[in-house]
């Protein structure tokens, strides 16, 4: 029950925290083993990265006059001084036209997250082996594998493709909109929730489930009176969770698929209006921001 | 009979209402967003279709290939890059916002503080409007790719450390405190030694998202994995997507392999 | 077809167990007649456990074989079938903590229910007349709607005895019923047992390790150990040196501590 959850963005995977491996610590780094080799090589093609930056920028990073001028002047630009002023920061209507993008974004990010969860819901049990063909299996148990084999795969393979490939794809058979962005959203969050949902499925207490089992229910009603009231907490943790990396990720998928704050923030850079975009980061910080605030509260709930 | 029962009803608790809320809210979200009839776009599953065809017949053309390798080392760079960023970044800022450098002291909690907001700022802007941000700033230079990745992945490495810092069990420290050890002390011989198996194999696990991360935010025009294969979809070039797509899984299955070994090391 | 009516319950024909070195169960024939309340006795380790989940079909015997009313255990289809058939109350009672009283007794229902009723059920206020009353046979209706994991030990037992009940098997297995619970609640718990069998007319095997228990609750007590059918006598005829063995001589196998333990007792 007290799996610890990672809260910080984007991690899948909970870090364990046990004070097992804690202990352990010292003698890799001293020895330099494998993990210390590694760290030291990783570092190593961190510099030769920096080193092809370096080599490869022609503005000569931010050593030149011209490109601190240039770095500069776009900061001054957004925060509305110079050509163009600050018109922007003082026009209602303007904010009352991104309040109105940033509910588009919110409402986005509410249909991938439901979405993306009650898809996980129903296809994780048969992601986990111990119902699809371990002990608590019900009838075919080749059958019951294949399905495993299979409900994996398409978590791997959604999960794999991040969000802003899914809305490439998916704007090819889908008007560019609300309903191909959520989609591309979900599906990515839907590989990632399914896998995580899977888990716990497999961490379940066999027990209740094997005396439903010898009450004769089946696999659907395994699902709801055993299965789900022991996961759900958890997955609805997992759930407001991906909500925040959803809506971070709304941004991107909505300058691709044409809605929302991501959308407006391509245009406005596209033609120049600074102070706009610098009224639609805001915007969009305080959205995350307020998801933020908002998941926190839900998941101390849904424990 | 069932008079006793009828007496006692199932109660409604705060969760069931909150749920109501949220379904509510999805309920709302979907009228706003409209009839989803007809966003289907049946031409375009054609090409769909031929795209997925390519699948199989990959362009390797040795100018093809020269190109991918260059957009995969250019890849590379940015993930490379934007990972030490974060690094070099997250680690200060992390250990200042963990708030273990002084306990005691009043002007250290407000930078303390501040940090923490500074993480969350860093980390609240998704890395592809970074490079949109930044690409806008500095042109369509490689710095504007490294600073991409490693701005928001310092602000979530440096979120992961302060939250692994805090989390190193008090059992653990109350030895050094016994024996009179600052708290400078307790950081580096207690904390630090106590989480960092977990953050080096954290460490690992981000640089395989930095690389799908790079690969994606180069589509602003950075000339990474991802421009590309905006490039040839728009083209219609499908082989020579696929093959574009085939150097970046190679990519992040060689590092999720060396990830996996060095994790499986560490727990 | 199961033939409910036949006169012999449970017949076990030299059945063993054995796991890895060891036997649970070793070559046991048993009978048990239809109506009958037996109560199998003995240590823990004596195997109680592992018998009745052979006679509840949860674990196949090693070799030997198994009839229910005449029809051989592994015929019995697994789901509803057997589940009409026999039911078992583990020691560890496997309720959902997370459901509420009514749910978990309507968890024994759930072969019989169609899916359509089971989220039916979960849904919405549309309580089982047959779940209401035996929360009320078992002294629960005012905890119908609480949830599980907020009831103490001797409530959660009367859940899982409840939850039994609505499952209404021919054969009632019950492990260890009141292993958790003070005297006066296993008094009540023991006779609200007895009770409900009687009136509905089923078989009772239930296994216990207190003596007092067995031979006052049950008409016939098999004392088991290491596996082994020790005595199998009506409860009147149990005597004080068979009980007195029954738990004394328990350690034989299990070290050269017991061992001359034994010596000294012979
Ligand atoms: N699943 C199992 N795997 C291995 N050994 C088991 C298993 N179940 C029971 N045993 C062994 O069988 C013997 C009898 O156990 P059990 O039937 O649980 O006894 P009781 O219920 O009388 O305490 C014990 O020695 C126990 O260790
Ligand atoms: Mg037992």
């Amino acid at each position: 029950m007290a799996t610890p959850i990672a809260v910080h963005t984007d991690a899948p995977i909970p870090i364990r925290r046990s004070s097992i491996q804690a202990d352990r610590a010292p003698a890799h780094f001293l020895g330099l083993g494998f993990p210390g080799w590694s760290l030291v090589a990783a570092l190593m093609i961190g510099a030769a990265g920096w080193a092809f930056i370096v080599v490869d920028s022609d503005t000569g990073l931010f050593l030149s006059s011209a490109a601190r001028t240039r770095l500069a002047d776009f900061f001054a630009k957004l925060a509305g001084r110079g050509a163009g002023g600050s018109a922007g920061f003082w026009d209602a209507t303007k904010w009352w036209t991104i309040a109105r993008l940033t509910v588009d974004s919110l409402s986005l990010s509410l249909i991938a997250v439901a979405l993306a969860g009650i898809g996980a819901v129903v296809t994780m049990t048969a992601a986990a082996s111990n119902i699809t063909y371990g002990d608590l299996a019900f009838g075919n148990r080749t059958l019951g594998r294949a399905i495993y084999l299979g409900t994996r795969a398409i978590h791997i393979l959604t999960r794999s493709v991040p969000e802003v490939v899914w809305a490439l794809v998916i704007v090819f058979v889908m008007a560019p909109g609300m309903y191909a962005a959520a989609l591309a959203l979900a599906a990515h969050n839907y590989g990632v929730l399914g896998r995580l949902g899977a888990e716990l499925v497999e961490n379940v207490d066999p027990r209740p489930l094997r005396a439903l089992r010898s009450s004769g229910a089946g696999n659907i009603k395994l699902l709801l009176y055993g299965i789900l009231p022991q996961v759900l907490p958890q997955i609805l943790t997992f759930v407001f969770y991906r909500w925040e990396v959803i809506i971070r990720a709304s941004a991107v998928v909505g300058f691709v698929a044409a809605v929302g704050l991501g959308y407006q923030l391509r245009l406005d850079l596209s033609f120049f209006r600074y102070t706009d975009v610098a009224m639609l980061l805001v915007a969009y910080i305080l959205s995350v921001w307020l998801v933020d605030l908002v998941s926190v509260g839900l998941r101390k709930l849904a424990r | 009979m069932s008079a006793a029962l009828t007496k006692v009803r199932p109660s409604v608790a705060p969760t069931t209402i909150l749920n109501l809320v949220l379904v509510g809210a999805i309920a709302l979200s979907m009228v706003r967003a409209g009839s989803p009839a007809g966003v289907l776009n049946p031409e375009g599953l054609s090409a769909a279709g031929q795209s997925l065809g390519a699948a199989f017949n990959p362009d390797l053309a040795p100018a093809h290939l020269r190109l991918t390798l260059a957009a995969s080392g250019r890849t590379l760079a940015y993930a490379a890059a934007g990972m030490t960023l974060a690094f070099a970044g997250g680690i200060p800022l992390g250990v200042i916002a963990s708030g273990s450098l002084g306990r005691s002291s009043r002007p250290l909690t407000a930078v303390t503080v501040a940090c923490r907001m500074v993480l969350g700022l860093l980390r609240a802007v998704h890395e592809l409007v970074w490079a949109l941000i930044l690409v806008f700033a500095l042109g369509l230079s490689p710095l504007a790719g490294g600073l991409a990745i490693g701005i928001p992945y310092a602000g979530i490495l440096g979120r992961v450390i302060a939250d692994q810092l805090r989390d190193v069990p008090e059992s653990r420290l109350a030895a050094l405190r016994a024996s009179g050890a600052s708290e400078t002390q307790v950081l580096l011989y207690g904390q630090i030694p106590g989480a960092l198996p977990d953050l080096v194999s954290y460490f690992f696990y981000r640089s395989e998202c930095a690389i799908r991360s790079a690969a994606v935010l180069s589509i602003v025009g950075l000339g990474g994995i991802g421009y590309r294969i905006t490039v040839a979809l728009d083209d219609l070039h499908y082989r020579e997507v696929w093959t574009l797509v085939y150097a970046l899984v190679l990519i992040v299955v060689a590092v999720d392999i060396w990830s996996a070994q060095v994790r499986r090391r560490l727990t | 077809m199961i033939d409910r009516e036949s006169p012999t319950a449970i017949r076990l024909d030299s059945v063993t167990k054995a796991y890895a070195g060891s036997c649970a169960v070793s070559a046991m024939t048993l009978e048990v007649q239809r109506g009958e309340q037996v109560c199998l006795l003995g240590p823990s380790g004596a195997g109680k456990t592992t018998l009745l989940r052979l006679m509840a079909g949860m674990v196949e015997p090693s070799s030997g074989g198994i009839t229910v009313f005449g029809t051989p255990l592994q015929d019995i289809r697994r789901g509803p079938e057997l589940a009409s058939v026999v039911g078992m109350m583990q020691q560890q009672l496997d309720l959902v903590p997370q459901l509420a009283v009514r749910h978990n007794i309507e968890a024994g229902l759930l072969g019989r229910w169609s899916t359509w009723r089971a989220v039916a059920g979960l849904l919405l206020p549309v309580q089982s007349h047959a779940a209401a009353s035996a929360a009320r046979r078992v002294g629960l209706e005012d905890k119908f709607f609480t949830r599980v994991d907020r009831l103490s030990g001797g409530e959660q037992q009367r859940v899982a005895l409840a939850r039994l009940l609505v499952q209404d098997p021919a054969i009632l297995l019950v492990d260890e019923p009141v292993a958790s619970l003070d005297p006066e609640l296993a008094t009540d718990l023991l006779s609200l047992l007895r009770d409900l069998t009687i009136e509905t007319n089923k078989t009772l095997v239930a296994s216990l390790h207190s003596p007092e228990f067995a031979t006052n609750f049950f008409e016939r007590v098999i004392g088991l150990r290491n596996g082994r059918i020790e005595f199998d006598l009506p409860s009147s005829k149990v005597s004080r040196r068979r009980l007195d063995a029954l738990y004394q001589l328990n350690g034989r196998a299990s070290g050269p501590e017991s061992v001359s333990m034994t010596e000294t007792a012979g």
